[in-house]
């Protein structure tokens, strides 16, 4: 398995609020965290105050499993924010995750690996010194701290 | 049959570079202004009504009164209209809905922007700067190679059918002279040797960001009737936005063009057979492509078999983005979207030198914004169609 180092990357990271805290707190212990709606009880990515289905603030936070679906990536050669260069290329992709809601994260899987439909897992990288979500093959569970 | 909404009466568009030095973009909107003003044929104290874009790093905000001020107009009805790549399009539903509304007769819609060294980056502090960007998934070329893989996925689509898009554009620009690739054709070979940015997306299925700026003069229908010049007219429009990030988009395969366009033509009692001109939004290769499938000209996933079965020349059988489209012309920032209405007008009224199509009545006008988020369709008539339309052709 190939290793992917970005923890020397100058790039950068989450503009964070209190509002998503929970979330990159989350991610920097290995794990996984989305608002959920009591009231539609449904999963809410990216955190919000209210519900965008019904409009309710009944949102709290639970850890969800991190199995996810590739929906869609691309291979990026040439970065649209020039700290990325030290690391191309490298895929990022949309995932659906098995609660439902969509994410944008990096893909850590190898060329031949990258299919639309395939199944991936959560893991927590090191991204210019920031623990990061990022998507795997199963057998790779491995966090970074 | 369906009434004309209101008229495009001028238009003004300044030739595109790659690099300005020390350029303004209130110059530049100034000069696009003041061609379509020239090309109107009325005086500047007829426009009482301003829609400008937003403008990163120079005008950051209060941007009709900065562009209002610089051009000396005192407009009744000034606004922003910030939809990315529809915001072209989306101005002219617009002016003609203030115009009718009572606010003002005569507007003007301009957008542009400079190309000097320095280049200001968004601030944004938002949802896709928190949860997009830190990925390293800053900028379009990510979420359109990312909508081109889902396509290829879904369809089988092959890079060859996405390459033939630019090969047209590149057609078509040798037809007109300001277009950034006149002079500079290329077969789809070439697009598929070109290096790759951001698989599966080549350097030459991504527009050429350039320096321009275009400019479109709105007025009623009772007004450009009184000039002694043909107009363009506004018969339909449909406009939908479905979210920010790609992310959050609720389809990969299909985007808000698609119910846009279906308004457009409900409203001006047509369908995209009709259209004699296909003035298509095409930041990407990928965009035209589902384009030209959200709009029912071909099935989904079929768009390849539709571009090898039609040619999309001035003189083919599916005139397409006559120009050269922004992959043929340049993307002037923000005007890129403005460009397709220019070709629009000059087609429908018979001004498209050295590259006219053949009475050609109705053109359909698409704009687009951020990652298949933001979509404007238009459709425009010939004056002759419009006035037919009003029972007064005869």
């Amino acid at each position: 398995m190939k290793s992917f180092d970005f923890a020397p990357l100058n790039v950068p990271g989450p503009t964070k609020i209190p509002l998503t805290e929970p979330f990159w707190q989350a991610a920097a212990n290995g794990e996984l965290h989305m608002q959920y709606c009591e009231c539609c009880q449904s999963y809410v990515f990216y955190p919000r105050e209210i519900c965008p289905c019904c409009w309710s603030d009944q949102l709290t936070w639970r850890q969800v499993t991190g199995q996810a679906t590739i929906k869609t990536y691309t291979t990026i050669w040439k970065p649209g924010q020039p700290g990325w260069s030290a690391v191309t290329p490298y895929t990022v992709g949309i995932i659906q995750l098995d609660e439902g809601p969509s994410m944008l994260a990096l893909l850590l899987l190898e060329p031949e690996q990258l299919e639309v439909g395939r199944a991936v897992c959560f893991k927590t990288i090191n991204i210019g010194g920031q623990l990061m979500p990022a998507f795997t093959i199963p057998e790779d569970n491995h966090h970074d701290k | 049959m369906s009434q004309p909404k209101a008229a495009i009466i001028g238009v003004g568009e300044l030739k595109p570079c790659r690099v300005t030095n020390g350029a303004s973009t209130l110059g530049m909107l100034a000069q696009a202004s003041a061609l379509a003003l020239k090309d109107a044929g009325i005086h500047k104290s007829d426009i009482d009504g301003l829609l400008v874009g937003p403008q990163v790093g120079e005008t950051p905000q209060h941007v009709p009164a900065t562009v209002a001020e610089y051009l000396g107009l005192q407009p009744n009805m000034a606004n922003v209209v910030d939809l990315g790549g529809a915001s072209g399009p989306g101005m002219i539903w617009r002016a003609a809905a203030a115009i009718e509304a009572g606010m003002c007769h005569t507007v003007l819609c301009v957008l542009g922007n400079h190309r000097n060294p320095e280049v200001p980056r968004s601030p944004n502090r938002n949802p896709i700067r928190e949860f997009d960007v830190p990925f390293g998934a800053s900028g379009a070329n990510t979420t359109y190679a990312q909508l081109k893989q889902a396509h290829m996925a879904a369809f089988q689509s092959k890079d060859e059918d996405f390459a033939l898009i630019t090969q047209w554009a590149r057609h078509n620009a040798q037809y007109h002279p300001h277009a950034i690739f006149n002079g500079k054709p290329c077969d789809a070979s070439d697009v598929l040797q070109s290096p790759l940015i951001a698989e599966p997306l080549h350097l030459y299925e991504i527009v050429m960001p350039v320096a321009g700026a275009e400019a479109v003069i709105v007025t009623s229908v009772e007004r450009a009737k009184a000039l002694n010049k043909p107009a363009a007219y506004l018969m339909g429009a449909g406009e939908k936005v479905t979210h920010r990030a790609l992310s959050q988009a609720p389809d990969l395969t299909s985007g808000p063009l698609k119910p846009s366009m279906a308004q457009a033509f409900k409203q001006s009692n047509t369908s995209v057979t009709d259209m004699d001109l296909l003035s298509l939004y095409d930041c990407y290769s990928i965009m035209v492509a589902l384009t030209l499938e959200d709009s029912g000209i071909c099935p989904p996933g079929k768009f390849g078999d539709f571009l090898r079965h039609n040619t999309f020349g001035y003189d083919g059988s599916c005139p397409m983005n006559t120009h050269g489209g922004q992959l043929g012309f340049g993307q002037p920032d923000l005007a890129g979207g403005m460009t397709h209405v220019v070709e629009a007008v000059h087609q429908l009224r018979e001004t498209a030198y050295g590259r006219q199509i053949r009475s050609a009545q109705y053109a359909l006008v698409t704009g687009n914004g951020a990652t298949l988020s933001e979509a404007v369709a238009l459709v425009l008539a010939s004056e002759k169609v419009a006035l037919d339309n009003l029972g007064e052709g005869q």
